[in-house]
């Protein structure tokens, strides 16, 4: 079983092969030779930049979400084929790193999981749609966040490390971001995880001064102060390339290991993202319900009835990924012009809400003689969108094909 | 009130060349059977519609249970009530009642069995397979209701002149006023006109007057009926535009006959 876990940023891009020790940092950087059509990336392609005879790209990702493009010696690319083929050369030089190591031999289906920090609805769909459309011919792909990475990589360590709040400060060039997950105790168990850009942004640039070093010492400490006030951790992780060297920041160090421990793992999120792909590999889940920015929190379910029983049928679960297909389901009306939609948070006490979706602009038929199609979209994980087309009866009652959409909140007020 | 869950649908559908009508799913395939029992024909349950259910629908299972049952001999009626029941269309009670019509409707005689199919056919606007049946259930027993609904099959597919003999033959059995009637009406519409004039001597005084004038109060309010509106519009556009409009118009009666049949 293949499994890789990739790291994706504008900065960097981390790739986990087979094993946390096989991991290896590259720059997010793409250049192409002026008079050819041969591919460079990482190092090797700042390196060809700098002999001269390459044209070089960078912030592939912020490209990517900007849909932007850029020219390479009269050949026009589009920020998606760019990104794809910094991709597919990723994996290519990964796959070479680790020719003749050792390789542990497990069952299941080759797995690729690609975590980035921004879960934002666009990027999240468009990301999604480009690795499936590179990948999925050799891989089962999935994409997930730097948050949801963080807590796949929590739940394999030891217990101790997260029987209460977790902690963790990712320091990247011009990034600040803090991370925290919570395991709940009780019969319900599920992992929430969270995670939020920091105002200050340090550049890695000034840590080869001495008064620059002192100066991000001094932030670091004063961000440790705010975030942890009256905080208790049962542990706090320190990741990114900006962790790489803690000596750097004494000052801080002291204050963020006092009265707690605290772990350094820079790759924390390409490790996070082979350990759920190792998980998936196997055709398994995480034993807790994960609630993050690509998870869904709710569980959303309809009342059906078949063969005179009536039981719930779930369009989705809490902890689904929201980048999930879902498939379209089939209902015959019986002398009902109506759907609700029952919507239970699962971090909530109480009976959750409904919401009635009104059918009464469907052509009138004999009784049980509509069937419409349910489809079921989600817009991040606050929100999903509700499709249903009227499809007749087959040959017997041609359907009008009209839809009706509707949108139904996942959490929070409606 | 309840919403039923479907099962799968199919890509390649399954006719029911009876009914002609191509069936996509177990429900439809319920509702075919169950709301038209009297046209369900002799081996129904046959091999190729067990593959559809197995292979284009995935009811493996059920494909290969009626397979298995055909093969050992099973009643007709079992099987076709096996695949009611498995298509959950119908509550356990609809079922049942639906059995006992089954029953009903093998205790018929032939000539009522024929004349009910006809009926079917007809609800189902397929009028050429109702004048088949009444034909048949005439043949069995001739009666006037069912030359009548021979009659009105003929007036469905617009063929004036066989809906006028069915009528003629009506009213020369039984002398129906109602008949007579629809006779005269047709009459207007069959070559030469005067056809059937010997059918009214026999009628009372008068009778004729009030149909003819019935007839001609018709025919105003076609000339200004909206389809007649459109029809001189289009002969105002010119030469043209009319035969243009009238082909499409032509084409568009053909089909909609052709589907009645």
């Amino acid at each position: 079983m293949k499994v890789i876990g990739i790291a994706l940023s504008d900065e960097y891009t981390d790739i986990s092969l087979y094993r946390e020790e096989y991991t290896y940092r590259f720059p997010t950087l793409l250049s192409r030779e002026r008079k050819g059509d041969r591919f460079y990336i990482g190092e090797e392609a700042y390196k060809k930049n700098l002999d001269g005879g390459v044209i070089l790209v960078d912030k592939l990702l912020s490209l990517f979400k900007k849909k932007g493009s850029a020219t390479i010696s009269e050949t026009c690319y589009d920020a998606k084929e760019l990104l794809g083929i910094f991709l597919e050369n990723l994996l290519l030089e990964g796959e070479r790193r680790v020719q003749g190591r050792e390789i542990p031999e497990e069952e299941g289906k080759d797995t690729l999981v690609l975590s980035v920090r921004d879960a934002d609805v666009e990027l999240m769909s468009s990301l999604n749609e480009l690795v499936k459309e590179k990948f999925s011919g050799q891989y089962a792909v999935q994409l997930i966040s730097h948050t949801e990475s963080f807590s796949h990589y929590i739940l394999r360590q030891d217990k101790k490390l997260y029987n209460r709040q977790v902690g963790m400060l990712e320091f990247s060039s011009q990034v600040l971001h803090y991370y925290e997950m919570q395991v709940s105790k009780g019969t319900k168990k599920y992992a929430i995880s969270v995670s939020e850009a920091q105002p200050d942004a340090l550049s890695f640039g000034i840590l080869e001064d001495p008064r620059g070093r002192r100066m991000t010492d001094q932030v670091l400490s004063g961000l440790c102060d705010r975030l942890t006030k009256s905080k208790v951790y049962s542990a706090f992780f320190l990741s990114g390339k900006g962790f790489e060297n803690t000596e750097l920041f004494p000052e801080f160090m002291k204050k963020i290991v006092r009265g707690r421990r605290v772990c350094v793992e820079s790759f924390l999120f390409s490790i996070g993202a082979l350990y759920y792909g190792r998980l998936l590999g196997k055709g398994e889940e995480e034993e807790c319900l994960l609630l993050c920015d690509t998870r869904i929190g709710a569980d959303i379910s309809i009342k059906v009835t078949k063969k005179e029983r009536d039981f719930p049928l779930y369009l989705a679960h809490a902890g689904d990924s929201w980048l999930k297909e879902t498939e379209d389901i089939r209902l015959l009306l019986e002398n009902q012009d109506y759907i609700d939609f029952q919507v239970q948070d699962v971090s909530a006490t109480n009976r959750g809400k409904q919401y009635r979706m009104s059918l009464t602009s469907f052509p009138k038929r004999e009784r049980r003689c509509t069937k419409v199609s349910l489809r079921t979209s989600f817009h991040g994980n606050a929100v999903a969108g509700i499709e249903i087309t009227d499809l007749g009866f087959g040959d017997l009652w041609k359907g009008s094909f009209q839809s009706i959409k509707e949108t139904i909140p996942l959490k929070g007020k409606e | 009130m309840a919403l039923i869950l479907c099962g799968r649908e199919a890509e390649i559908p399954y006719y029911y060349e009876r009914l002609d009508l191509s069936v996509y799913s177990l429900e439809e395939l319920g509702y075919a059977l169950g709301h038209y029992l009297i046209l369900v024909p002799d081996h129904f349950v046959n091999p190729e519609l067990c593959r559809w259910l197995s292979e284009a629908l995935g009811e493996k299972e059920l494909g290969e249970k009626l397979l298995q049952l055909l093969e050992m001999g099973e009643k007709e009626e079992r099987l076709i009530f096996r695949l009611i029941r498995e298509s959950s269309y119908y509550t356990e009670k609809e079922v049942e009642e639906l059995s006992q019509e089954w029953r009903r409707i093998h205790a018929l005689s032939e000539a009522e069995r024929r004349e009910k199919m006809g009926d079917s056919f007809f609800s189902l606007g397929k009028y050429k397979k109702a004048v088949d049946a009444y034909q048949d259930a005439l043949h069995f027993e001739e009666n006037g209701r069912r030359i009548r609904k021979i009659g009105e099959c003929y007036i469905q597919t617009k063929e004036f002149q066989r809906a006028a003999e069915s009528y003629r033959r009506l009213y020369e059995k039984n002398h129906d006023k109602m008949a007579a009637r629809r006779l005269y009406f047709l009459s207007k519409m069959c070559f030469p006109k005067d056809k059937y004039q010997s059918a009214f001597q026999d009628l009372e005084e008068g009778l004729t007057e009030v149909w003819e004038k019935e007839w001609q109060e018709g025919l105003s309010l076609a000339r200004t009926a909206p389809e007649m509106h459109k029809i001189e519009e289009a002969y105002r556009e010119g030469k043209e535009a009319f035969l243009s409009f009238a082909k499409e118009k032509i084409a568009s009666w053909k089909e909609e006959i052709r589907g009645r049949v």
